[in-house]
């Protein structure tokens, strides 16, 4: 033990004070050296920070991409376990990192249960509906808008489902997070005003926002403390206009001006033979501007839409509390969207060109197929594979690590001290993983 | 030695200051409040893999919520040399030995079952009652990917150039007419129809929606048109028993089952994978029963003599060597002289199923003069 590190103790101290801002909390008595730092008064913040190396991640990605194809995506289980440590550990909240203390052991047999379960279950299932949808013609599409409606509240099941497990795996000063509530309520209250909000043609989405956003916060524990939310419908709707409106007015717009010519399109659908096809040719001419100004708000909704939702997302934090405990989000849509845009790109580059490059040289070239004789369709399939195994690597180097290192260095904590002693949670934990969630692919990790 | 330390109980999340001292024996944690709390030796257990990134923590055993942070990774080396096993993984495959037996097992049940017994009852009644519309997109999708894919193997590049018989024309008409005669006696649904691929191989297959297929390569085998009347028989026989249909249901039902295991339900690549899953698939015996007695019915009926054709079965026996090669749909197991004898036996017409011209026109359907090429 010749080697070990020699320090004093007053300089010791400071590097624990430099993880732990607060480290007298109430009722522990200071010795003269930590008395030098006076306690945080209330009201102070302190943020959350994100220490991930894109180094290490790219080495995880590219081992997990590789280890599950060549096990035939059994490997999976462990490839998202070790990502979720890497993004869990290298999240900061008030210098302390995240735990997460799942195995993949645990999403294993969550997937073994659905596979046990559910995939008999599911067979009949889509048998009966089939055979049921097959008699009166008027029953139809009311089974239909039915099935679709069944399988949109199965997918927020297992997104709340998901979540519960991956909070109860997660841990910050040894206490653990525990999402309480009812999947089944929480899947009523989407279906519910996801139903109102196809009624509304889109008015009433941030009610819908709004009703999940609630109960997942005020349902979200830390240690036996709730979180509370304070955010109104309203204050989404707000934000919700910007995106509604304009594609409303300026298709209103259209139809007024182009009244007359759009009529005359539909008249002349079904076509049938004896009309002439000059005159499609010169209504669509006519609305050339039309179909370009619907294909330029085709490319912007979704920006719109991010725009929207990170709007979303800060107030939400900003709204919620924990034990006299706030935050404060200033996440911005910019970031996202230039994330989502360089992994575009990056996509493009690295795997769309040599894909198509690929695909051209088989199509094109007899040459090259009698060249490489029976070993072509081989080398595709490999080209196939190396191009997965990029395209995941890329996906969750820059796009996952870009967004989450943006939106978890922009969130701070108002009054942190107030989280300095929460008591842990007593309610048991859910056994196995998100097998249902994993089963129906919910959740980008 | 001391190392300094934060140290949280597991039961708040308060932050406690504390100082470490290392025995053989066990880690003794030292509170400011004169608490001592110790862990055994073979209990200090690393949160993380040991790395240079500070700090780094430990937990007690794998199922203690106490944490132990410490801020200088230097101290990692010391603790591996008090400790050895402190770097060690929980053994979680013999932990839960039980559990990945006992539903490993349920679920493999449970998929044996669901691929043998509900998938193809299923496909069976989903087949049965599928809109016609539906089966005629199915096939035609199928239709298209299938001599894709073949196009592909005989390096044929223009896919386009390789359906003989424009529609319309008077060889067409011919088709239309031998189809006509060889449909079952009451149906108002399906409406067969055959195209005619400008490829080498010897073959022929029916498609979900009532495509029959014929290859080049197989008009060239035929020698007489009650050859490729029996042929067009059997294949109508699988389109009126909906066989193709069912084969495709039961693969699309085994595909989405496959990419369940596998991790891929958005069906992307289940359903990329149908058309070659349809291409490798085959019709079971029973069906092919099926389809020879219907085939040998129409035939009768309309006086056709299925003698030619029971001849050509024959030669194809003679050439098993080439069968491996022929596709499955068409492949079929019993393709012996079992169908031979069938034809042979059960045949009652003794009419040509078309006029010479009409067959001259069928075998010449792929042949091309400069003005058909001009024209097209």
């Amino acid at each position: 033990m010749d080697k070990k590190p020699r320090r004093s103790l007053v300089t010791m101290r400071h590097d624990l004070e430099d993880f732990t801002d607060n480290p007298r909390a109430p009722g522990v008595s200071g010795t003269a050296a930590s008395a030098e730092k006076t306690a945080a008064p209330s009201g102070d913040t302190a943020a959350f920070s994100f220490s991930g190396k894109r180094g290490a991640l790219f080495k995880i990605a590219l081992m997990n991409a590789l280890l599950t194809i060549l096990t035939l995506g059994i490997y999976r289980f462990w490839a998202k376990t070790r990502i979720r440590r890497f993004f869990w550990s290298n999240i900061r909240i008030h210098k302390e990192p995240l735990e997460y203390t799942g195995t993949a052991m645990e999403l294993l047999i969550g997937f073994l249960v659905v596979l046990a379960i559910l995939v008999p279950l599911f067979a009949v299932y889509e048998g009966a509906l089939f055979l049921v949808s097959r008699s009166p013609d008027g029953f139809q599409i009311g089974l239909q808008v039915l099935y679709a409606f069944a399988l949109l509240g199965f997918f927020q099941y297992a997104f709340y489902r998901m979540w519960r497990y991956r909070f109860s795996r997660t841990t910050w000063r040894g206490v653990r997070f525990s999402q309480a509530g009812s999947a089944w309520k929480y899947m009523g209250l989407t279906l519910a005003w996801l139903l109102i909000t196809v009624g509304t043609l889109g008015l009433a989405y941030p009610w819908l926002r709004h009703a999940q956003w609630k109960y997942r916060i005020e349902h979200l524990h830390y240690g036996q403390q709730p979180f509370a939310y304070g955010g109104t419908a309203l204050d989404l709707a707000k934000r919700w206009v910007f995106v509604i409106v304009p594609p409303i007015v300026i298709l209103t717009i259209i139809a007024l001006i182009e009244y007359e010519t759009l009529m005359a399109l539909v008249e002349y659908f079904p076509p049938n033979p004896e009309q002439n096809f000059d005159q499609l040719q010169s209504i669509t001419g006519q609305l050339a501007w039309v179909f370009a100004t619907i294909g330029l708000l085709y490319l912007t909704i979704p920006v719109l839409y991010i725009w929207y939702r990170v709007r979303e997302l800060n107030f939400v934090v900003n709204q919620s509390g924990l034990a006299g405990a706030g935050f404060r989000a200033r996440i911005r849509s910019s970031a996202i969207i230039g994330w989502i845009v360089v992994t575009g790109a990056t996509l493009f580059i690295f795997v769309g060109i040599p894909g198509g490059f690929i695909a051209l040289a088989f199509e094109n070239s007899p040459a090259l197929q009698d060249l490489l004789g029976s070993w072509s369709i081989g080398l595709i399939i490999l080209g196939f594979l190396a191009l997965m195994v990029i395209s995941s690597v890329v996906v969750t180097v820059i796009l996952s690590n870009g967004i989450i290192r943006h939106i978890f260095s922009n969130i701070s904590i108002i009054n942190p001290a107030a989280l300095a002693s929460v008591t842990q949670a007593t309610a048991t934990k859910p056994e196995f993983g998100e097998g249902l969630a994993d089963a129906l692919d919910v959740g980008a990790f | 030695m001391m190392i300094p330390a934060l140290y949280y109980d597991g039961r708040t999340s308060q932050a406690h200051v504390a100082q470490l001292s290392l025995q053989n024996t066990g880690l003794t944690v030292q509170l400011e409040d004169g608490r001592k709390i110790i862990w055994g030796a073979e209990e200090v257990k690393f949160v993380e893999p040991p790395t240079a990134t500070t700090p780094f923590r430990l937990r007690q055993g794998f199922n203690g919520a106490e944490r132990l942070v410490i801020a200088d990774s230097s101290w990692q080396k010391i603790l591996i040399g008090y400790y050895p096993l402190i770097t060690q993984p929980d053994n979680l495959w013999s932990k839960n030995a039980k559990r990945l037996f006992g539903w490993g097992g349920a679920a493999v049940i449970s998929l044996v079952f669901t691929v043998l017994v509900a998938v193809p009852l299923i496909a069976r009644q989903v087949a049965e009652n599928l809109p016609l519309a539906v089966e005629q997109q199915i096939g035609q999708q199928a239709f298209e990917h299938i001599v894709k894919t073949l196009a592909f193997i005989e390096q044929r590049t223009s896919e386009n150039n390789l359906i003989c018989g424009a529609s319309g024309t008077k060889v067409d008409q011919h088709l239309a007419k031998l189809i006509h005669r060889l449909l079952p006696a009451q149906t108002a649904t399906i409406k067969p129809l055959i195209k005619v691929v400008d490829l080498k191989m010897d073959n022929a297959f029916a498609l979900p929606g009532g495509h029959i297929v014929l290859f080049r390569g197989l008009l060239e085998k035929l020698q007489d048109p009650n050859e490729l009347a029996g042929i067009v028989a059997h294949e109508l026989g699988h389109v009126a028993y909906r066989h193709s249909t069912k084969v495709f249901v039961e693969q699309l039902g085994t595909s989405v089952l496959i990419g369940l295991l596998f991790g891929d339900v958005t069906g992307g690549a289940a359903v990329a994978g149908l058309g070659q899953a349809l291409l490798n698939s085959s019709h079971t015996r029973e069906a092919e029963r099926e389809a020879d007695t219907y085939a040998i019915e129409v035939l009768n009926r309309e006086n056709i003599s299925a003698l030619p054709a029971a001849r050509f079965f024959q030669r194809l026996f003679e050439d098993q060597g080439r069968l491996e090669k022929r596709l499955s749909l068409l492949n079929t197991h019993p393709m012996s002289d079992d169908r031979a004898d069938f034809f042979q036996a059960n045949s009652t017409g003794t009419s040509p199923a078309m006029s010479d011209d009409a067959w001259i026109a069928i075998k010449n359907i792929c042949a091309r003069s400069p003005i058909d090429d001009f024209t097209q």
